[in-house]
C-alpha cells in the first residue's frame, strides 16, 4: 500500500468518525429537548393540578356561603314572614268584615314566603343527592317570570347524563349568566337553549339587553370562565344588536 | 456507467436535486417561508451548476463558484432562522468571508487550477459554527414542539453531518491533488484513490439529502395523521 492508499484510507476513517461525532451530537441534543419537553408538561400539569384544586376550594367557599344564606332565608327570613302571614291571619278572622287590602296583604305575604322558598332552595346545595338542573332552571324561570317584567324561556332535554356535582356547577354557570343578562344588561327576554349531545353539552343564553364591554372581564366572566373549565368546558360571549350570547360548552363526563 | 462512475460524479447531482425536490415538498404541503424558498434556489442553482461541472473539463474552477454560492445562500438561510440579533449579524460574517475569500483567489490564481480546499474548509467551518449556534438557540427556547416535526432541524442536522463528516475530505484534497500532479506519482492508481475519496464525498452528501427526504416524509406523515385526527373528532362534534 502506497503512502497516498494510506492517507486516503486514514481520511476516510476520520470522515466517519466525524460522521459518528456529528451523530452523537444530534442525539444529545434530542435526548436534551425530549428532557425539556418532558419538565415543560410536568410544570404544566402540576400548574393545572394546582389551578384546579384552587378553584375547586373557591367553588367549595362559594357553595358553602350559598348555604349559609339559603338556612339564614330559609330559619330566619322566612319565619318572620309566616309569622307575620299567621298574624295578619290572626287579624283578618278577628274582624267581622275583613279590608280588602288586608286580604291583598295577606297574599302577598304567601307568595313573598313562596318566592324565598324558592329562592332558598336554588342556593342550597345541601340536597345534592336529588339535585336536578333542569328542575332548578325552570323553578328559576319561573321565579323570574313571576315578576311579569321579564321573560325568560328554557328550552331543554327531559334529563341530562351529568353527573349530581356536575350539574350543580353548571347551574351556578348558568345563574351568573342571566343574572348578568338581568343586572347589567337590563334585558327583558332571556332565553336559555340546553341541547344535550352524545359526548357534551350546549348551553346558550341569549337576552335582548344592553350588552356589556367583552374586554373587560368583569361581569362574573371570570366565575364563569373559571367554572366552565373546572368541568373541562369552555364558556364564549357574543355581542348581538341588541343583547348577549353566552355559549357554553361542557364535556358531560369529565 | 460504472457504479465508479456514478459514486464519483452523478451522486453530487443526483443529491443536490434530491434536496431541491425534498425541499420543495415541504414547501408546498406546509406554510412557505423565506427561509425555504433560499434554499430551493441555492439546490436548484446548485444543481445546474453541478451538471455544467458533470460536462466541462477542466471543471476545478466551478467549485469555486459553488463554495461562494454555498456561503451566501447559508448566510442569508442563518440570518433568517436565528432569532437574536446578534447571532443574525454574525451570520453576515459567512457571506461577507466567503466573498472575500473568492475574490483573493480569483485575483490572487496563479498556475492550475485545483480543488479550492480552503474555500470549502472556510465555508464548512462557518456553517458547523452557525450549526452550534442554531443548537443554542434550540436548546435554549424549547417551545413544546417536537424536534422530529421542525424541518430545519431535520435540514440542520443533514448538513451537520455532511459538513463534518467530509471536513477532512474537503482539507485535503487540494493538497492531495497537488502531491500527485508532478507526473511520476500521476497513475492511473493514484487517479483513482482519489475518486475514490470524492466519491466518499458524494456518498456523505447523498446520505446528508436522504436523511433531509425522511425528514419531510416524516413531517408530512405526522401533519396528515394529526389533520386526520381532528377531522374525525370533528365528525363526532356535529
Amino acid at each position: 500500500m502506497n503512502s497516498l492508499s494510506q492517507e486516503v484510507t486514514l481520511i476516510v476513517i476520520g470522515c466517519g468518525f466525524f460522521l459518528l461525532v456529528a451523530i452523537g451530537i444530534i442525539i444529545l441534543i434530542l435526548i436534551y429537548q425530549k428532557k425539556q419537553l418532558r419538565f415543560i408538561y410536568e410544570k404544566k400539569e402540576l400548574q393545572g393540578q394546582y389551578t384546579e384544586e384552587l378553584l375547586k376550594t373557591r367553588l367549595e367557599t362559594q357553595e358553602q356561603t350559598l348555604n349559609m344564606l339559603s338556612k339564614e332565608i330559609h330559619d330566619n327570613i322566612g319565619q318572620l314572614l309566616n309569622s307575620a302571614k299567621m298574624l295578619v291571619g290572626v287579624a283578618q278572622r278577628k274582624l267581622t268584615t275583613p279590608e280588602e287590602t288586608l286580604q291583598t296583604a295577606n297574599e302577598t305575604l304567601g307568595q313573598a314566603i313562596q318566592e324565598l322558598r324558592t329562592l332558598s332552595k336554588s342556593l342550597s346545595s345541601e340536597w345534592l343527592e336529588q339535585f336536578s338542573f333542569i328542575e332548578n332552571l325552570n323553578a328559576e324561570a319561573a321565579r323570574i317570570n313571576s315578576s311579569h317584567s321579564i321573560i325568560m324561556t328554557v328550552q331543554h332535554p327531559a334529563q341530562l347524563t351529568m353527573t349530581k356535582d356536575r350539574q350543580l356547577v353548571l347551574f351556578r354557570i348558568v345563574q351568573e349568566a342571566f343574572q348578568n343578562s338581568l343586572k347589567h344588561g337590563e334585558a327583558t327576554h332571556i332565553r336559555i337553549h340546553v341541547a344535550q349531545h352524545e359526548e357534551h353539552l350546549i348551553v346558550q343564553v341569549e337576552d335582548d339587553g344592553k350588552g356589556f364591554d367583552l374586554a373587560k372581564e368583569g361581569f362574573g366572566i371570570a366565575n364563569i370562565k373559571h367554572r366552565a373549565a373546572l368541568l373541562g368546558g369552555t364558556a364564549h360571549w357574543k355581542l348581538l344588536t341588541p343583547g348577549t350570547h353566552v355559549n357554553l360548552e361542557i364535556p358531560t363526563h369529565t | 456507467m460504472s457504479l465508479k462512475y456514478i459514486v464519483s460524479s452523478i451522486l453530487e447531482p443526483v443529491s443536490y436535486l434530491l434536496f431541491f425536490i425534498a425541499i420543495l415538498i415541504y414547501l408546498k404541503y406546509k406554510i412557505s417561508s423565506r427561509k425555504h424558498k433560499v434554499l430551493v434556489i441555492y439546490f436548484l442553482i446548485g444543481f445546474l451548476l453541478l451538471l455544467g461541472i458533470l460536462w466541462v473539463d477542466p471543471n476545478n474552477y466551478l467549485y469555486r463558484y459553488l463554495y461562494l454560492l454555498t456561503g451566501i445562500f447559508f448566510s442569508i438561510y442563518f440570518f433568517l432562522l436565528f432569532e437574536s440579533f446578534y447571532n443574525r449579524w454574525l451570520t453576515l460574517l459567512l457571506g461577507v468571508l466567503t466573498i472575500l475569500y473568492f475574490l483573493y483567489e480569483q485575483y490572487s490564481f496563479d498556475g492550475v487550477q485545483l480543488f479550492p480546499s480552503m474555500g470549502y474548509v472556510i465555508v464548512s467551518t462557518i456553517i458547523i459554527f452557525m450549526i452550534f449556534i442554531y443548537f443554542y438557540q434550540l436548546m435554549t427556547h424549547v417551545n413544546g414542539e417536537s424536534l422530529s416535526l421542525n424541518f430545519d432541524f431535520w435540514f440542520i442536522c443533514c448538513q451537520l453531518a455532511y459538513h463534518l463528516g467530509a471536513f477532512g475530505i474537503f482539507l485535503t484534497y487540494n493538497k492531495l491533488t497537488e502531491k500527485i500532479l508532478p507526473t511520476e506519482h500521476f497513475s492511473n492508481a493514484n487517479r483513482s484513490l482519489m475518486t475514490y475519496l470524492w466519491g466518499a464525498h458524494n456518498v456523505l452528501l447523498f446520505i446528508a439529502s436522504l436523511g433531509t427526504w425522511v425528514g419531510v416524509l416524516w413531517i408530512l406523515y405526522q401533519t396528515k395523521s394529526k389533520n386526520r385526527i381532528q377531522t374525525d373528532a370533528g365528525k363526532n362534534l356535529f
